[in-house]
């Protein structure tokens, strides 16, 4: 089998998945029962509604995460080729990551010196 | 009779071959959700001198097919001024990865649906696109818990996400693939042939970054129930929270499966020569599984909730030093071709 | 009829809708899963091209990282949109003569006199068992280090510049101190007094 065919399957599986979650919807409509009830579709605050808008600004450090967390998921992605390829071209791969890595210590240093990872 | 179903087999057209390869792997996963999840109740009642549930059914055994019903008649109730279609959308897109992760899974040498030469970069891809689930459905829910739910698990399962993978290169360095059957062959032979020993603190962290990207206790904080009622998921009811639930078992299922292929050398037996009990078997794969399975049932019953700044403690700077500089060593050990696994 | 033309033209399709769709629909929620959907279609291209590696990475860090980054900031943002859409006018013209010439940057660069097929052979089919991931290692790592140790580079940039934007000091911030915690010891904690016991009846007066 190619490669398309192998890819074919897996977008023919999310399909599939998509196809049973959307049956199981349709057969709770059918079985189902609906009662129309006062409030019964206020969010879970105290049984009312709140009263500010709920999507407001939070803490930046969720943002401060998710930046860290592209520079390092970059760096993954190009070990995940290094690591197939390091038993063929040897200690010249081993000597390249070395650098690679060291660079990216000073940052993991920085952050640590400025306490990014503390609770605040 | 063998003979005569593998003809068969062989005569199907090869789109109906492919769909009942869907169906054969597909349903057992819905099953072994169902059931782990009274597996789930039993265990924690035994450890807490309960008996669990044993009402329904012969020692309880048809509990879950009674909560599947259950969920599947209640209404999805959905809350005013949430956004409709994300609110539907959100356990859908929670559900497709965990299960269409499964397609690349071998469970032994022949079985499985698809053979990618990538296979590990699409797991990696397709649990990345998980967060998503989480990450709509706090927000379409216009409620803060499920907001500020959502946010932690967000930044959680990013942090754990980056030890998960460097836990992984850890893997491919050993056995040069990113193939998953290749990698499980490359650990051909018994114990001490498997990667767990090498790579002893990559499978620790590996094991542990899924308890917390599965949102499991004691990683829960996403859910929370004494802080934030139970986080991203507070507004869903029914089905939608059930898609949620079978989401969260899958995605256990998978990590076990995973853990097991690629650092307890999948289907090989611990005993190799022995007669019977010596040949690779799909079950020894499946005692494997169940051995993670339940450490993730003993650690909800034994540990108390970590707080959040103690989760990203342990991911930021235990974790990714941890698997950074064990990198490093194995590399070494591949270059000075320590036996018997990287010669 | 072939089958991989008529997928290249069906992702194309939605590559182009979803596209428009990120900068014409006004909720910026929605901008950004359009943006998902045009990545997803994209991958869904290079793995037409038999370029596996790449699309998988595509979708492992343009949707597993860089979008969740854009939804934590569209989503926390309380945006007034009519406010945003009072400038259009104003700035269609240079937005207009910007597009122009990336438009026309591209067509020089892109165009059939450096990418038509006469330039560039088609790309070979492979067998089930070729990987993408061992070529683009064979190379990587070896003929193009500079490169690749530039990125690092520029990676740490992108964590110094993550970990200087977010940070927030504040000068009196009780802390825990973990490991003090934990190799506390008893003398340290509890002090043990000597006292004379005292008679009950004295105590009752």
């Amino acid at each position: 089998m190619g490669m398309l065919q192998q890819y074919g399957i897996l977008f023919g599986l999310i399909i599939g998945v998509i196809g049973f979650v959307l049956s199981l919807f349709a057969l709770n409509r059918a079985i189902g029962k609906s009662r129309i009830e006062l409030a019964k579709d206020v969010p879970a605050t105290a049984g009312k509604l709140s009263r500010d808008p709920v999507w407001v600004r939070y803490h930046a450090r969720y943002y401060g995460y998710a930046l860290l967390f592209l520079a390092f998921d970059m760096e993954m992605a190009y070990m995940y080729p290094w690591a197939v390829v390091y038993k063929e071209v040897g200690i010249v791969a081993l000597l390249d990551m070395g650098v690679f890595l060291l660079i990216l210590f000073l940052g993991l240093l920085y952050g640590w010196s400025q306490g990014a990872f503390r609770r605040q | 009779m063998l003979e005569l179903i593998l003809t068969t087999w062989d005569a199907l057209p090869e789109i109906l071959q492919i769909v009942l390869k869907i169906v054969v792997i597909v349903v057992p996963i819905m099953l072994s959700v169902a059931y782990l999840t009274l597996a789930e109740r039993k265990v924690i009642g035994y450890i807490q001198v309960r008996i669990g549930p044993n009402r329904v059914g012969p020692k309880g055994l048809l509990q879950p097919i009674a909560d599947g019903l259950k969920l599947l008649m209640k209404e999805i109730i959905i809350p005013t001024n949430s956004n409709r279609y994300l609110f539907i959308a959100a356990p859908i897109i929670a559900l497709a990865p965990a299960l269409a992760a499964w397609a690349v899974i071998p469970f032994n040498a022949e079985l499985l649906l698809s053979d990618l030469d990538a296979g590990l970069l699409y797991i990696l891809a397709l649990t990345s696109f998980g967060v998503y689930g989480i990450i709509i459905a706090g927000w379409a829910s216009n409620s803060k818990y499920a907001f500020l739910g959502a946010l932690r698990s967000a930044a959680q399962v990013v942090s754990y996400e980056i030890a998960m993978g460097f836990a992984l290169v850890g893997v491919l360095l050993a056995a040069h693939s990113l193939n998953i059957r290749d990698i499980v062959e490359a650990q051909a032979g018994g114990v001490f042939h498997w990667f767990w020993l090498p790579l002893l603190p990559l499978f620790v962290v590996y094991f542990l970054a899924g308890v917390a990207e599965t949102n499991r206790a004691p990683f829960d904080v996403a859910e929370g129930e004494s802080e934030i009622v139970a986080g991203f998921h507070v507004e869903y009811s029914g089905m939608c929270f059930a898609l949620f639930f079978l989401a969260e078992y899958a995605n256990m299922i998978l990590i076990a499966a995973l853990t097991a292929l690629m650092f307890l050398g999948g289907w090989y037996s611990p005993f190799p020569g022995l007669p019977v009990i010596g040949e690779p078997s799909i079950i020894w794969l499946f005692a494997k599984m169940s051995v993670f399975l339940f450490l993730f049932l003993w650690f909800r019953a034994t540990f108390p909730r970590y707080r959040y700044d103690q989760i990203m403690r342990l991911g930021w700077k235990v974790f990714i030093p941890v698997t950074i500089v064990w990198l490093l060593v194995v590399a070494v050990a591949v270059l000075a071709e320590l036996g018997p696994w990287f010669d | 009829m072939e089958i991989q033309p008529i997928l290249f033209y069906v992702f194309s399709a939605i590559l182009v809708v979803a596209s428009l769709a990120v900068i014409t629909v006004k909720n910026p929620v929605y901008a950004a899963f359009s943006l998902i959907l045009a990545f997803f279609t994209c991958a869904a291209l290079w793995i037409l091209l038999e370029a596996e590696f790449l699309a998988l990475t595509l979708i492992l860090v343009y949707v597993g990282a860089v979008m969740v980054l854009f939804l934590f900031v569209v989503m926390m943002l309380d945006i007034n949109i009519s406010q945003l859409r009072e400038g259009f006018a104003r700035y269609l013209p240079v937005g207009l003569i910007v597009g122009f010439i990336i438009f026309a940057q591209m067509a020089v660069v892109l165009g059939p006199d450096t990418f038509g097929l006469d330039q560039i052979a088609d790309p070979v089919k492979h067998a089930a068992d070729y990987s993408n991931t061992k070529e683009l290692g064979s190379v990587l790592y070896t003929v193009y280090v500079y490169p690749f140790e530039i990125a690092a580079v520029i990676l740490l940039v992108a964590i110094i510049a993550a970990i200087a934007l977010t940070l927030r000091r504040r000068p009196n911030v009780k802390q825990q101190n973990i490991d003090a915690q934990v190799r506390v010891t008893k003398e340290e904690r509890v002090r043990m007094v000597k006292m004379t016991a005292d008679k009950k009846d004295e105590m009752n007066q």
